[in-house]
């Protein structure tokens, strides 16, 4: 091969970057294909041999199947509220410590910082029982509360370590001249700190909002009916001892992904910005 | 309308001691200036005066008021911070109004002290920008703004000007210097640039390592230096320090290279003292030099020239000894060749060997 010229080299490399990237997309997407596909083939049609890919018509029998008969909504229900409430817990609790070991000075800090790192390397299969007898003596079982707590704990340290990253680089002298300009110390947490950090807030919360959406092993062992149960449980739990009904699994999975990906989709700018640790430019 | 006095004041960090035994009093009206080199804990004795620091021991009083355990939202005091510590997120006019909105005044009264501010400073057109669409300069200004739109007992700054460029902060150093006048309120201003603490200062404050040198009015503190940290670090290029003995039978100045005679004054002084071992310090523009040979002048090598425009600064060898004197451009100099020099009598500081000075 003739030797290239540095600027062929360079094209030679982006189309080769570019290619690269396409199969990683498309073999990240090809699932959710495949799932969005199955959901909305008529019934019968997702279990073919050979397989088929494409539906022959678009039939939206399996979505209502999962509404009606299943009542999948109510599930869906269930998961946003407990989503909800452990994104507001987390960023709560988890901003307020993530502000007092980044930028505080006290005896306990290192302390403080391992071991909300321990709790946060913690697989959940060893605290599995342990917090299923301690959420059943507080009669939680089969309750919001009972998965909430549950979730918020578990998303705590990464909330925690993430915040505690973005506020250490605001600078302390905003601190310092806010106090002097006669605000007291909550008074400079809500009115600059805050804004300050809302690209870390929001990825803090929606990597909570997806932790929590997705957990399984929690919210299948806490709760048992339709009064608490969030939709994943729901879909692994659907009734058929005999054949797996496909096309309602796949149809249920679509409803699930449905919420998050509108909250990603709107607050992509503010996921990527805090991911990526912006800085904030003075 | 307050003066600031500190008692015996010490602050610690663990075993770092960065101020050490603080007494002096910051007068009513008046710009002070502290000056000194890094480190020396100016800054952490602007701090302590906000309450962003507490003394480890040691009172400090805002008018007649003890502030020790006042926290820094509830004294009346506004500080001006070297990077200007402006609020990203707000505009230049709330950023302004920070502080009003603090001590809940009403909104109209908020809108006109801001804009009476704004003018003051030459800024009203910037109201509605962001800090981050600011000049250096600019920004500076508002942080200014900020500091007097609530017209507090006490203004602190610490070094604002250091990160302006060269002309801006010559400029803004008269501008300053006028507002506090018209403005009239005690004024502390950290700076480890000693040209600006000499121009800008109706009093001067120098600290080193943690301790407070010395404090006067600028022209006494160039002209009669407390000892020699303090005679180097004022004035530049600094004063030229030679370490030699003083021999009383003959009143000379001796070193390895140098006899010098000394006035007679001085020499009795030093004989009354008992003085041997000394340092004699002479500032550049003391040290009177010729071209040519004159007659009780010492010979000297011409070791440097550094033309600076309106004069010229000398490197003269003499020995193991490097003196520098400035001079008026048009001497005729050549590096290599002689120069003839002696010190203005009238001018010399003698130091025991780094504790006091004795004569002028």
């Amino acid at each position: 091969m003739p030797s290239l010229s540095y600027r062929q080299k360079r094209l030679l490399g982006q189309v080769a970057a570019y290619i690269v990237g396409a199969i990683i997309i498309v073999y990240c997407l090809s699932p959710i294909a495949w799932i969005l596909l199955t959901s909305i083939k008529p019934p019968g049609q997702e279990i073919e041999i050979p397989v088929r890919y494409i539906p022959s018509y678009i039939s939206f029998e399996n979505y209502w199947g999962m509404i009606s008969k299943i009542q999948f909504l109510s599930y869906l229900r269930n998961s946003i509220i407990i989503a909800s409430v452990t994104t507001i817990l987390v960023l709560a609790l988890g901003s307020l410590s993530a502000y007092a070991i980044s930028r505080l000075r006290f005896r306990f800090r290192t302390a403080s910082l391992v071991t909300i790192l321990v709790v946060g390397m913690m697989p959940g299969i060893v605290m599995i029982a342990p917090v299923f007898f301690l959420i059943r003596e507080l009669g939680l079982i089969n309750s919001y509360l009972g998965v909430i707590i549950p979730h918020t704990i578990f998303a705590l340290p990464v909330a925690v370590w993430l915040l505690a990253s973005y506020f250490a680089q605001l600078p302390f002298d905003l601190e310092d001249a806010a106090k002097v300009d006669g605000y007291n110390p909550f008074k400079v947490y809500y009115k600059i700190i805050m804004p300050l950090s809302a690209p870390g807030l929001f990825s803090a919360g929606i990597l909570a909002f997806i932790s929590s959406w997705g957990e399984f092993m929690f919210a299948l062992t806490i709760t048992h009916d339709i009064n608490a149960r969030t939709a994943l449980v729901a879909i692994a739990t659907l009734p058929g001892a005999f054949h797996l009904r496909w096309g309602w699994i796949t149809a249920g999975v679509v409803l699930s992904l449905l919420p998050i990906l509108i909250i990603v989709l709107v607050f992509q700018k503010w996921v990527i910005q805090g991911l990526t640790a912006g800085a904030v430019k003075y | 309308m307050a003066d600031v006095r500190l008692e015996k004041v010490t602050k610690t960090f663990g075993k770092v001691v960065a101020v050490s035994d603080a007494s002096l009093t910051f007068k009513d009206k008046q710009l002070t200036t502290v000056v000194g080199p890094s480190g020396c804990g100016k800054t952490t004795l602007l701090r302590l005066v906000a309450g962003l620091e507490i003394p480890t021991s040691g009172n400090i009083y805002i008018g007649d008021k003890l502030v020790n355990e006042v926290p820094p939202w509830d004294r009346n005091i506004a500080m001006v911070f070297q990077s200007y510590a402006l609020y990203p997120h707000m505009k230049v006019f709330d950023n302004i109004a920070f502080p009003l909105k603090a001590a809940k005044c009403p909104k109209e009264e908020i809108r006109r002290r801001v804009k009476q501010t704004a003018e003051l400073l030459e800024i009203p057109e910037l109201l509605e920008r962001r800090p981050r669409e600011l000049s250096g300069g600019q920004m500076q200004r508002v942080a200014i703004g900020r500091a007097i739109v609530r017209e507090p007992e006490v203004f602190l700054m610490d070094e604002p000007l250091s990160n302006l460029d060269a002309k801006l902060r010559v400029y803004m150093r008269a501008e300053i210097k006028k507002l506090q006048r018209v403005l009239g309120v005690t004024t502390i201003y950290v700076t480890h640039d000693q040209a600006e603490a000499m121009t800008i200062g109706d009093t001067l404050v120098i600290m080193n390592k943690g301790i407070i040198c010395c404090m006067g009015d600028p022209d006494t503190v160039y002209s009669e230096p407390i000892d020699t940290f303090v005679a180097t670090f004022i004035g530049s290029p600094a004063m030229n320090l030679l370490e030699g003995d003083f021999e009383s039978q003959k009143g000379l100045f001796v070193t390895e290279s140098l006899e010098y005679k000394l006035p007679s004054d001085v020499a009795d002084v030093m004989k009354e003292k008992g003085l041997s071992k000394v340092i004699v310090g002479i500032r550049p523009e003391d040290v009177i030099v010729s071209d040519s040979k004159v007659q009780g002048f010492i010979d000297t090598e011409v070791y440097m020239i550094e033309p600076l425009g309106r004069e010229l600064l000398l490197s003269l060898k003499l020995g193991d000894h490097i003196i520098k004197a400035i001079t008026p451009p048009d001497i005729k100099l050549k590096i290599g060749g002689d120069a003839w020099m002696r010190f203005d009598d009238k001018k010399l500081h003698i130091f025991d060997r780094k504790t006091e000075r004795i004569v002028v």
